[in-house]
This record gives C-alpha cells, sequence and structure tokens, in this order.
C-alpha cells in the first residue's frame, strides 16, 4: 500500500512537471532547460517573501507563483523572441537555454547559499494514516492540487478562444499567423502558464523535501522522459508515461535496488525510442520538430 | 667601425650576464616565498564546509603574519574531476609547495595519484575516508580514518541492544568505506544486518526503501549520508512512522542537517571528530567568535590546525621541494593545537585522535557522554 501510495506521488510530481514542459516545448519546438530554473525559483521565491519581508504564506506563494511566472515570460520576450526574429537554427535555442539555466542557477546560489533550505517550517509528526500506508498533509495537498491544475489547463485548452489558439499555434504556427493569430502573443501566454505550474510544482516538492539550488533539474528530467514516453503533445500519453516511470522506479527500488531507479528510468526511454520513437499515442514528428 | 661593433658585443654580452645575475636574485627571493593550496567545497552540494574552511585558515594567516605566505583558494565542489582541475590549476600555473584540503574524501582520492607522482604533499583537513589511509606517502591527515568511528558506531548500537540494523549510505567513497567496515564489523559483535541500500547523492525520495526496512524488523538505521540526504532521510523516517534509531556519521555535525531535518533531526545520534577542549582549543575559539561572530565549528578546529602544520612543516623543512616538507611533515612531534596533540602514524594519519559521541536535543548538537 505504502508502495502503491509512493508511486501515485511520483506520478503526480511528474505530470504536473511535464505538463508544464510540453506546454511551452509544444508551441516552441525546443527544449527549454532553463524549466528547471523556473522550478527551483518558485520555492525560493516564497522562500524569500516569507523570511524577508514576512509576508504571510498564502500570500507568498501567490506572489512568487506570479514572480515565477514574470521570470519565464521575461526569457521569452529577452532570449527567444530575439532569437526567433533573428531566425537562428533550432540547436542555437537549446545551447542559449542551458546558458540560461546555469547564469539563473548561479544567480539563486549567490544569493541564497548552496545548502539546503526549507519553506516548510512545520514540526515534522507521523502522517495520516491510509490503511497500512502514511501520507502527509503535504503529499495530500500535492495530489489534490496536481489533479485541479492538471483538469483545469486542460479544460482551459479545449473551451476557450485563447487555450484553442495555444493549440493552434502548436500544430503549425505560420497558418495562425495567415489566420491572424499572433504567434508570439500565443507562446507568451503559454511562457507564463507553464512557469506558473512550475513554479506550483517547485513550491510543493520543495515543501516536502527541502530544496537547493539544483533541485529543480533532476525533477525536470523525469517530466521530459514521461514526456517523450508518452508522446510529444498528447496529454493522455503523457499520463501513461508519468505513470510508467513511477511505477518502474519504484517497482525496481523495492525488488531490485535503489541504484536501479535511475537506470531503470532511462533503460524504458531508451527502449521506447527504438521500438515506439513517437510514444505511446503514436503521432508522428513533423520535420520541423526534428 | 670594427672597434665599435666589439664594443657593443661586449656591452651586450656584460649586460646578459647582468640580467641573468638580477634573474638570479629573483628565484633566490622567490625561493623563500611560500605557496599553500587550498582545495575546498567552495560552493557546491557541502559549500558550507568549504565556508568553514575559509573561515579558518583566513584566520590562521592573520595570526602567522608572515608576508611571505600565500594563499590560494581553488574550488573543488565535493567532485572529483573538479577537485583534479583545481590541483593541476594549484600544481602547474601555481606552483604551490604544498597542499590544505578537501574534506571530500572522494576529491581526495581522486588526486592522490598525481600529488605521489609530482611529489606534492597533500594534509587532508577532514578526508576520513577508510581509502585515504593507503593514498600514497605524500597523503596525509589530521584525522583518524574512518575504521575507527565505524567501530565506535558498531559498538555503541550494540550497547544500546539495537541488534538489527539497516544501512543507508550514499554512493561515494566515504559512504561506501563506512559501510563496508561497518557490514564487517557489526556482525562480529553479534549484530545482524538487515537491508543495505545505496543512494545516490541528491536523492530525495527515501519512502521505498524506507517501506521495506520497515517490513523488516529493524531496530536502528546506520545512515551514512550527506547532510541535506540525511535530513530528508530523517524527515521521511518520521513520517513514516518508523521508530528505529538513527545512526549517523561525521558530516551531520553541521547546521545544514538540522536546517534540513527540522524538528525530525531531534535524537539522532551520530560521530564526529573528536574535540578537544585544552586552552589551544579556548583560545581558538574565542577568537573565531569574536571575528565572525559565529560558534566555531568542529570541522574548521581542524582546518585551522591542518593549515598551522603545514605551515610549520614548511618553515621546518630545509629546502622547499616536495621530498623535504614531506621528511618534515613526518618529522613533527606532539605538535600542540587546537584539536589536541597532532603526530603522524605509520599511515599518515594523525594518530592518538578519536571520534565523539552526538545527539541532537532542541535543535542543538550536544557531546553523549
Amino acid at each position: 500500500m505504502q508502495l502503491l501510495l509512493n508511486e501515485i506521488l511520483s506520478f503526480f510530481s511528474f505530470l504536473l512537471i511535464g505538463f508544464s514542459f510540453s506546454l511551452i516545448y509544444h508551441s516552441t519546438r525546443f527544449f527549454h532547460i532553463a524549466h528547471a530554473i523556473i522550478i527551483t525559483s518558485g520555492a525560493y521565491f516564497v522562500f524569500f517573501f516569507t523570511n524577508k519581508f514576512s509576508i504571510p504564506f498564502p500570500v507568498s506563494v501567490t506572489l512568487s507563483i506570479l514572480a515565477t511566472a514574470i521570470i519565464g515570460v521575461a526569457c521569452e520576450i529577452l532570449v527567444y523572441r530575439q532569437m526567433r526574429k533573428r531566425n537562428v537554427p533550432a540547436l542555437a535555442y537549446l545551447i542559449a537555454s542551458i546558458g540560461l539555466y546555469v547564469v539563473l542557477q548561479n544567480c539563486i546560489s549567490l544569493f541564497f547559499g548552496d545548502d539546503t533550505k526549507i519553506i516548510n517550517t512545520a514540526e515534522v509528526t507521523v502522517g495520516h494514516q491510509v490503511f497500512d500506508a502514511y501520507i502527509t498533509t503535504i503529499q495530500i495537498i500535492t495530489i489534490v492540487v496536481s489533479i485541479a491544475l492538471f483538469v483545469a489547463v486542460n479544460l482551459f485548452l479545449h473551451y476557450t478562444a485563447t487555450g484553442k489558439s495555444i493549440r493552434a499555434v502548436a500544430s503549425n504556427p505560420e497558418l495562425c499567423n495567415i489566420y491572424g493569430i499572433s504567434s508570439n502573443k500565443i507562446i507568451l501566454i503559454a511562457f507564463g502558464i507553464g512557469s506558473a505550474l512550475a513554479a506550483t510544482a517547485g513550491i510543493l516538492s520543495a515543501m516536502d523535501t527541502n530544496m537547493t539550488p539544483t533541485f529543480g533539474f533532476n525533477l525536470l528530467l523525469y517530466g521530459v522522459v514521461a514526456m517523450i514516453i508518452g508522446g510529444v503533445g498528447s496529454t493522455r500519453g503523457l499520463v501513461a508515461g508519468a505513470l510508467l516511470i513511477a511505477s518502474a522506479q519504484h517497482l525496481a527500488a523495492y525488488y531490485i535496488d535503489t541504484k536501479w531507479m535511475d537506470a531503470v528510468t532511462y533503460i524504458i526511454l531508451i527502449l521506447f525510442l527504438i521500438w515506439k520513437p513517437l510514444g505511446f499515442s503514436g503521432k508522428r514528428l513533423k520535420k520541423v520538430e526534428v | 667601425m670594427r672597434k665599435l661593433k666589439i664594443l657593443i658585443t661586449l656591452s651586450i654580452i656584460v649586460f646578459a650576464f647582468m640580467g641573468c645575475n638580477s634573474c638570479h636574485q629573483k628565484t633566490v627571493v622567490r625561493e623563500k616565498k611560500i605557496k599553500i593550496g587550498i582545495i575546498t567545497p567552495l560552493t557546491g552540494d557541502v559549500a558550507t564546509w568549504g565556508a568553514m574552511q575559509k573561515r579558518a585558515t583566513d584566520l590562521a594567516l592573520e595570526e602567522i603574519n608572515d608576508s611571505n605566505i600565500t594563499v590560494i583558494y581553488e574550488d573543488d565542489k565535493a567532485d572529483p574531476s573538479t577537485g583534479v582541475s583545481a590541483m593541476n590549476k594549484l600544481i602547474n600555473i601555481d606552483k604551490v609547495n604544498m597542499i590544505v584540503g578537501s574534506p571530500a574524501s572522494n576529491v581526495t582520492l581522486a588526486i592522490a595519484p598525481i600529488l605521489n607522482e609530482k611529489k606534492v604533499p597533500l594534509l587532508s583537513s577532514g578526508s576520513t575516508a577508510t581509502k585515504v589511509g593507503d593514498a600514497g606517502p605524500y597523503i596525509f591527515r589530521i584525522m583518524p580514518s574512518d575504521e575507527i568511528q565505524s567501530l565506535i558506531t558498531v559498538d555503541w548500537a550494540i550497547a544500546l541492544g539495537k541488534k538489527r540494523v539497516s544501512v543507508v549510505y550514499v554512493q561515494n567513497a566515504w559512504g561506501e568505506g563506512l559501510k563496508e567496515a561497518f557490514l564487517r564489523d557489526f556482525p562480529k559483535k553479534g549484530g545482524q544486518i538487515q537491508e543495505v541500500y545505496g543512494v545516490a547523492p541528491n536523492s530525495i525520495d527515501f519512502k521505498t526503501i524506507l517501506q521495506k526496512i520497515k517490513e523488516n524488523t529493524t531496530d536502528a538505521i546506520y545512515a551514512p549520508l550527506y547532510p541535506k540526504e540525511a535530513g530528508i532521510l530523517v524527515k521521511q523516517i518520521k513520517e513514516l512512522g518508523i521508530e528505529s534509531q538513527v545512526f549517523g556519521a561525521d558530516v551531520y555535525d553541521t547546521p545544514e542537517f538540522i536546517t534540513a531535518g527540522g524538528s525530525a533531526s531531534n535524537g539522532i545520534l551520530y560521530t564526529t571528530f573528536g574535540q578537544y577542549t585544552g586552552t589551544e582549543f579556548e583560545d581558538f575559539s574565542r577568537k573565531y567568535k569574536e571575528r565572525y561572530g559565529i560558534e566555531v565549528e568542529n570541522y574548521a578546529v581542524y582546518c585551522y590546525d591542518a593549515f598551522k602544520i603545514a605551515v610549520e612543516a614548511i618553515n621546518k623543512s630545509t629546502h622547499l621541494d616536495g621530498e623535504n616538507i614531506r621528511k618534515s611533515i613526518l618529522q613533527i612531534k606532539d605538535y600542540k593545537g587546537a584539536t589536541g596533540i597532532s603526530n603522524f602514524d605509520g599511515n599518515n594519519n594523525a594518530s592518538g585522535k578519536t571520534f565523539d559521541k552526538k545527539t541532537i536535543k532542541e535543535g542543538k548538537s550536544v557531546i553523549i557522554e
């Protein structure tokens, strides 16, 4: 039972991060590695607001999510959009993004130091008992918030005009421009929503397992693997991908050894790339995506 | 015209000799300059240790107050490959006489073969891993080996009646050394090993391993982990309602562990470098507090002594080459410093020192006994 619960927790964490990443990947078609620092900065903003200005916790969480969304949007306006104007090759985005990650991560290290910080100062207590397993309040909040955000953003993408435009830009940006949808504006919105989701995931994770300036990177990696396994652009595929690696990791840890947790994840990734390169969804990638 | 040519040639020769002469004088002056390289994690996962080392070394340097001594800090991020480039820079570009440093055993082990080959002595201020003792003739350390640390934990667990123990260790030279020593010695004293798990640095999810540990009756968990992971581990132990006693090791002795573990860090038992309480220690701890406004950390005391021993060895050495400095270190007898008396034994470990037993009470670390 505890094993199942651990799997579910990892699943939601991968899902939320994979989803926030795919939202951006979808509309821009490049790996926004700096997304890792967006996850991290969400948590560090909360630390900053509550400790420096003693703003009450709920308010500072809201402020942090907003601030992080602004950073994400700033990355797009100041870096990526300028690059798009100059029409640079696709690889340049990836490299710029890695650079951005290193710079921002070092900024966080400089301001806050490299040691562990905590934003959840409540006394550590035994979790709530569910059958023979234990779950903490933070973990319950993580599950509830993840489900709520996942459903809400999906509804937004499918049933509002802006949401539909995001999906339209994702499928063909040039055609959208012809039809009068500004792809730049839509990409900006995607960055805003994606970053806000990532910040939320970062804050939840930091409340559960503390934070250091590099903690976002590992989280992002699993999210990205889930996205690739699931098939780019498929929400259902993402859910399946996240479920598959969450289960594989915990089962490997339980039945083989913890050393295999990461290895199993990447073995699955390689197997998928060889035999099912398009993921669960099986949608064919367009040339521009590669 | 010919005369002029001869004159010019002669004057060039004379100038060349003068030039050479002056440059020769310069090298003589330079030889008196002593350069000591410090390799320590100034950034990265255990940056708090690097900060302690820098504070202690700066203070020691101020005390010695000798303008011929230059200290060059290099960051190793507690990562072996970064450590190797830091060391290459120190010995090839800065041409240091000696290196003091790294608390990270994996860094010390990575740079040891090159230092032995280049004959540059290294005095480690905190690498406790067992293997460091056999790392070569030029590798010294100022504390005893982890063999002793592990044995103290073994006896301690047995004395508390914790006969069934599971081990969760970090996968690096330090963690593996402690694990191996523990797995070897614990059954000899009548203990029983339940589960053994190696975890990668930066792991954050121990819930599944803990579940397995919980299913196998375990009286205690021996967890040589870095403070960041250890903090999360003790939190998750508490959250999962596991009541086994946790035993830790020397790196638990940092404020970071208490921050990371929160209230779950209370009651954890761990071993760490022994603290000496003589006048030399009192003196240093007072100066440290005056200078930095914080209580002296245990590791800082070892850094302070390591640096001072390095300076003393170099000063007493007849020549400034590695071989003579090495001999000079071996000749140090009963060096009285803030960590007590230092001598170097056959394996280049400082002999006669041991580890203290400590626990955490209400967010403060306290010595037991």
